[in-house]
């Protein structure tokens, strides 16, 4: 039974997407987004109904691996670096001159104070490698044509979410929509990506608004000023001595 | 020789003020320039008089960092403040000395104007420069290092050692050293550090640190001042909890058949919960401590010099903290330390307010609850305001 089920979806997936399967889909917008490698500048503004904070920081990655941002305001943070070398994480604080090694437990942690946790933001887990995908239908989101897919976290998954379901552009695979579920399936964040802009050489949504569900006012918008992508990078930039140079 | 080089710390403060001033407009990066200016009120409810002490004070922090060749980098950090209330009047002048003492080999700490009312002080905590090759680095001048690794004691920060009670103060001194570097790995290499201190007490050790099972571990030896030094480390995770501790065992080098040594032992566990509760423990075990009255006879526990053989005199410390969001503008956080032996603890709460994106404000307290004689009894109750702008 579920195994003729399972067929159903992967033929009906088939039929939808011209030959690609629900995870060739999410692989080839994942793809898209980050490139063998990137590096940027960015910001994040964590709007409130009576205030609002910015920070600003550059990012750096490289594979699912490699990955290091450094704050560039505000003022108070500024210079701190995180770096992420595959399950391991750390924290670079030049007030005090100390390397801070990253549990775990603090990646589900809201990140300085946003909608995006530490995971979100280092990339922890991978929406390809990480979750089990299921094509279910097309869809029109902002005038964009759009794959429906649901996310289901593998069971060992290092995932905080129940499911996710993305919607994802059909003429230029950008990650369009995302809907976060909880373990108990509730809807927690809907997250919408704007503003296709040039980044050398791809077209990619430059601000992302992040808001929950049930706290209306409230939201996340992460704006991508800078963009390079697949411009080499040595894996000796994800080290600790890096962590404190990088500027 | 401290005598002469009095003075030199004004015509650097000049200089970095200025270079830190053209700095803003020059091309971002050539010149980095960071600080913060803020004001601190406390209370001091002392335990042997009925009279609130109270004091406050302006601090201005500059920072600049001068990246003049691609080889080359040069920091420099000062410190000016000013001290008045009746804290300063009280305990005039034993406490204004004591602000602008500087343990370094250089006197990079002068005062500007002082009376018993009030002390205006300028010090450079930070003035090195660095030399980097490849995976090598080499850091000459008054620097911290920081080859700490828990979050309240540091039994291996052996340099300039790190003091939990003097939050306001988490930069340290920083100590006159010359520092070697190599790294042989994304997280691993060899330090080796050479530091002289005012009374010319030489501190030197190497470090090995190196990174496997996804922990990080440190290796170290030599000297601290009087006493030869062993000493490792470890920061990994259990589950989903950061665990970390540090060892050190010290013992006096000139009599060295006469004793057995001391050891300093400190582990410590974190967990933050999917709501954000930040939950952390940590013990101290010091093997030349007491089991009885651990008293001190210091006025000042927030100003005294720690190092990691004078943490405390007590056997056994134990310490519990709790940090929890409020709201993403609030963060509230209370943290207790308790001597077992003899009952006396420390509580102390604290709230954080960020006001702007630049603006902090924290009100705090540290409260030292014993009997008198033991180790937290006497010290009375200590309440703060700070209002503190970052630039």
């Amino acid at each position: 039974m579920g195994i003729i089920a399972g067929f159903v979806i992967i033929y009906s997936g088939k039929s939808l997407s011209q030959d690609l399967t629900a995870k060739e889909i999410v692989a080839k917008a994942d793809q898209k987004n980050r490139g063998e490698t990137s590096q940027g500048t960015m910001s994040m503004k964590i709007v409130r109904p009576s205030w609002e904070r910015t920070i600003e920081m550059k990012s750096w990655s490289k594979s699912d691996d490699f990955f290091l941002v450094y704050i560039t305001a505000p003022a108070k943070e500024k210079g701190q670096v995180f770096l992420k070398r595959e399950n391991e994480m750390w924290n670079w604080v030049p007030s005090i001159d100390r390397m801070i090694k990253i549990p775990p437990s603090m990646m589900m942690q809201s990140w300085m104070g946003s909608d995006f946790t530490n995971d979100d933001l280092m990339q922890q887990s991978s929406i390809v490698k990480d979750y089990d995908h299921e094509l279910l239908g097309v869809d029109t989101v902002r005038e964009k044509d759009c794959y429906k897919i649901k996310l289901t976290p593998k069971p060992e998954a290092p995932v905080v979410w129940g499911k996710i379901i993305t919607w994802i552009t059909r003429d230029g695979f950008n990650n369009w929509k995302n809907e976060y579920y909880d373990e108990d399936m509730e809807l927690i964040n809907i997250e919408n990506a704007y503003e296709l802009k040039d980044f050398g050489d791809r077209t990619l949504p430059s601000r992302m608004v992040i808001e929950p569900v049930d706290e209306p006012g409230n939201k996340t918008v992460l704006i991508f000023d800078d963009m390079i992508f697949n411009k080499p990078i040595d894996d000796d930039f994800f080290t600790q001595q890096n962590m404190k140079q990088v500027r | 020789m401290r005598k002469s080089t009095k003075y030199i710390n004004y015509l650097i403060l000049l200089w970095l003020m200025m270079t830190g001033m053209s700095g803003v407009s020059q091309e971002k990066k050539k010149l980095g320039f960071t600080g913060h200016l803020q004001n601190l009120n406390t209370v001091w409810i002392q335990d042997y008089s009925s009279q609130w002490l109270t004091s406050s004070s302006f601090y201005n922090r500059l920072n600049l960092k001068w990246y003049m060749h691609q080889n080359f980098t040069f920091s420099a950090s000062a410190r000016n403040v000013l001290n008045y209330g009746q804290l300063i009047y009280d305990y005039y002048p034993l406490y204004s000395d004591l602000l602008v003492e500087d343990n370094g080999f250089m006197d990079l700490t002068g005062t500007i104007a002082r009376d018993s009312s009030y002390l205006l002080y300028s010090n450079i905590d930070r003035l090195n420069l660095k030399f980097t090759k490849g995976k090598f680095e080499a850091t000459v001048g008054r620097q911290r290092i920081n080859w700490g690794i828990n979050m309240v004691w540091n039994p291996n920060d052996i340099f300039n050692t790190f003091n939990f009670y003097d939050f306001d103060y988490v930069e340290r001194p920083g100590c006159d050293a010359i520092r070697l570097q190599y790294y042989t790995g994304y997280a691993s290499g060899y330090q080796l550090a050479f530091k002289m201190d005012a009374d010319e007490e030489i501190t030197a050790a190497g470090m090995y640190s190196f990174n496997k099972w996804d922990y990080d571990f440190q290796v170290l030896g030599g000297v601290m001042t009087g006493d030869i030094v062993l000493g490792a480390g470890w920061s990994g995770y259990i589950k989903g909890a950061g665990f970390t501790g540090e060892a050190s065992w010290f013992r006096d080098k000139d009599n060295f058949a006469d004793t057995t040594g001391i050891w300093v032992i400190s582990a410590g566990a974190n967990y933050t919960f999917k709501n954000s509760l930040f939950a952390h423990i940590s013990g101290l075990y010091t093997s030349n401590g007491t089991t009885g009255n651990a008293g001190q006879s210091g006025a000042f526990i927030v100003l005294q010099e720690v190092s990691p053989k004078t943490f405390t005199l007590a056997r056994y410390s134990l310490m519990g903290e709790l940090s929890y969001p409020i709201t993403p503008l609030i963060r509230g956080d209370v943290a207790t330390i308790v001597n077992p032996n003899d009952g006396s603890f420390f509580l102390g709460p604290n709230v954080g307010f960020s006001l702007t994106d630049n603006i902090g404000l924290l009100l705090m307290a540290q409260i030292f609850v014993g009997d008198t004689r033991t180790e937290f009894g006497g010290y009375g109750q200590l309440y703060y305001m700070r209002l503190k702008w970052s630039f």
